[in-house]
């Protein structure tokens, strides 16, 4: 099942999260997502298991019947991790003896991102954080990245209003995609709205929130999986479809991969939609501001 | 607890290595062990009975200090004494809780002017002593994340603030490390972060301890409980005014601002405007804030002074027109038995001036 992006193109409305797997793990998730339905897989340069999906993907395209033109690949520009945070060298003034070179540093980092990934084109291309210093230059570099036909669409990542504001503000094209961590303890409703009545189609990452037991001990959750026999993360991720939402849960467990996308089958009522939006109280895996200072 | 065991794990400042460092802990333990043994037995061979069981004494007594030391450790960190001793802190590094409705900026005079415990919002006191204004704004732009859409932003003006761009010195600037991103911490160096983090590792039970031993003479002393006698006050106001004076070379305080102090409040006005915008941006509501002072210090502080040193800077900055709520010559929390020196509240001010702030904005009832 796919969505047109505002250029038209094709976009599966569910796909996988490939963050941390690396070589075997991501081999062998990545053969049973293909054989379960999955043709979106997401990555990003600061992942560093570009390689690993890549050869994944090669495996695939040689030992299945499915070609590269049926999957949909995402990647994103960003930072390199230290200690499990951007380290914040390329995208910010502050950093200390760093000449920038915005325009280059996304073009190379798309160069290796390709390459790793051993595809001539990427689907989606978003830059990982809203980095404030240059968020506009590195969306016009990928502007021009898109223009050129390296990438097929374009997007963000973790933009609140006020980001994609100043890209719709600054950059010629509007963001596609954004993706953004949302699940039921943090539904971001007018950052939603906002999007979607951009045309920005939103994405969402840890839809699951690693099944934290506030989701798990939700009785409205509980309540509405028994009702539609269904587990409480295809409730979630059901939750997410009826809205628009694209969720990109992770598993490398065949068994829970084929129950993420076996959910199109059941349609939840809108007192039910409403019931599990109560359930927000802005949880945040991920603070955005220690990810991204000055986000 | 949680908070501080999520520190524990995160931070830069304990075992980031803990099986490593365990490990090591038992080899040294055992070696240690072993060698004292030989040794006393030459000392009995060779010396006698008692002075080997001497010598015994002190190795088992010697032996025996670290692992009671982390016995102590574990033990006291359960408590919520403990918590609330080393707090301060700690405050960046334990987990914070998001949607805050309130958090306050500022160097020691905001820290010893908020806190939120009993004022039934969600806040933290992000104030850390000393601190400029370009810090503050580091941590807002770091931290602000934790903050719930609509959140009020205190920033705390002290009478100098205007005058201070950053510490030349930087050892200022190292307890950044612990938990400001690099990208933000003036001069960062990752040789200075290995160092800190070396000498953290190595003692760090040891500060542990002294920041609690600290903090326990502290509230046995009752010093920030305890007001000063107004022959005391008058001291204190005096130290703080020839401090500053010194510090930003003001000869007269009724004086013209120099061109260097002048340059300085410009640069700094621009910050504050800045970190206006940037609140607003951000659907955050900043709110200027000068803390009270004792009478005995306020009066210390010429109108021309006021006019030249913050009301000017203020005006200046807040072109966006944003509350500037200034307690400096209020009557009710002058009152000298809110505070511990003639500068800052104490405990019992703080919660009385939180609670006042909270509710001249209507936050609280």
């Amino acid at each position: 099942m796919t969505k047109a992006l505002m250029n038209g193109y094709e976009m599966p409305v569910i796909g996988m999260g490939t963050y941390p797997l690396q070589g075997e793990a991501m081999t062998n998730a990545v053969f049973a997502a293909v054989k379960c339905g999955y043709r979106a897989f997401d990555t990003a340069y600061a992942y560093k298991n570009g390689e690993s999906l890549g050869n994944a993907l090669q495996e695939v395209f040689s030992k299945t019947s499915v070609q590269r033109k049926e999957v949909f690949v995402i990647s994103k520009i960003g930072e390199n991790l230290e200690d499990g945070m951007p380290d914040c060298k390329l995208f910010y003034e502050s950093y200390p003896n760093e000449k920038k070179n915005i325009r280059g540093v996304v073009s190379n980092q798309l160069t290796e991102i390709l390459a790793n990934l051993k595809t001539e084109y990427l689907d989606l291309l978003l830059i990982h954080w809203p980095h404030p210093d240059y968020l506009v230059e590195i969306w016009s570099a990928m502007e021009e990245e898109y223009r050129n036909g390296r990438v097929k669409a374009i997007g963000v990542s973790n933009c609140r209003e006020w980001h994609l504001n100043k890209i719709m503000d600054g950059g010629t094209i509007c963001p596609m995609v954004n993706q953004i961590e949302l699940h039921p303890l943090n539904t971001k409703k007018k950052l939603v709205q906002f999007c979607q009545n951009s045309g920005i189609q939103v994405q969402a990452f840890s839809p699951l929130l690693v099944m934290n037991q506030k989701l798990t001990n939700a009785t409205v959750l509980k309540l509405l999986a028994a009702k539609y026999h269904k587990t409480i993360p295809q409730i979630i991720l059901r939750w997410d479809i009826q809205q628009g939402i694209m969720p990109i849960p992770k598993s490398r467990n065949q068994l829970r991969l084929q129950e993420n996308i076996d959910i199109f089958n059941f349609e939840l009522l809108e007192e039910e939609m409403a019931e599990i939006d109560v359930l927000n109280e802005g949880y945040k895996a991920l603070v955005e501001s220690k990810y991204c200072p000055g986000y | 607890m949680k908070g501080i065991k999520h520190w524990l794990s995160q931070s830069i400042v304990p075992g980031i290595k803990k099986v490593n460092e365990m490990k090591k802990m038992i080899l040294l333990f055992v070696m240690q062990a072993f060698f004292g043994f030989v040794l006393a037995g030459f000392i009995y061979l060779f010396v006698g009975f008692l002075y080997a069981c001497i010598a015994l004494f002190f190795l088992l007594l010697m032996l025996m200090i670290k692992p009671v030391c982390l016995v102590l450790y574990k033990v006291i960190l359960k408590t919520n004494w403990c918590r609330k001793q080393v707090d301060n802190e700690l405050k960046f590094i334990r987990r914070i809780s998001c949607e805050l409705d309130v958090c306050n900026l500022g160097s020691n005079s905001g820290r010893y002017a908020f806190s939120y415990s009993d004022t039934g919002l969600k806040g933290e006191n992000w104030a850390l002593g000393p601190q400029t204004l370009a810090y503050d704004f580091r941590v807002l732009k770091n931290y602000h994340s934790y903050l719930k859409e609509g959140a009020t932003v205190l920033i705390p003006v002290c009478p100098l603030s205007s005058c201070i761009i950053d510490f030349e010195e930087d050892s200022n600037n190292f307890k950044y490390y612990s938990f400001l991103h690099p990208g933000y911490i003036l001069n960062f160096s990752k040789a200075t972060k290995l160092k800190l983090i070396r000498k953290a590792e190595t003692v760090y039970h040891v500060t542990f301890f002294r920041v609690v031993l600290k903090r326990l003479v502290k509230n046995l002393m009752g010093m920030e409980r305890k007001s000063m006698s107004d022959q005391k006050l008058e001291f204190d106001a005096n130290r703080w005014i020839n401090n500053w004076k010194k510090q930003f070379e003001i000869e007269d305080m009724d004086g013209l601002v120099s061109k260097k102090n002048l340059e300085t409040i410009g640069s700094n006005t621009d910050l504050l405007r800045n970190m206006i915008v940037f609140c607003l941006e951000r659907n955050l509501k900043p709110v200027i804030v000068l803390p009270p002072v004792t009478s005995a210090l306020s009066s210390k502080f010429p109108a021309v002074f006021r006019e030249n040193y913050i009301y000017s800077f203020i005006r200046n900055a807040n072109t966006y027109q944003i509350p500037f709520l200034n307690y400096m010559d209020d009557e009710f929390l002058s009152d000298p038995a809110l505070y511990f020196n003639s500068y800052f509240l104490n405990v019992k001010g703080r919660k009385l001036f939180s609670q006042t702030i909270l509710r001249d904005l209507h936050l609280v009832i």
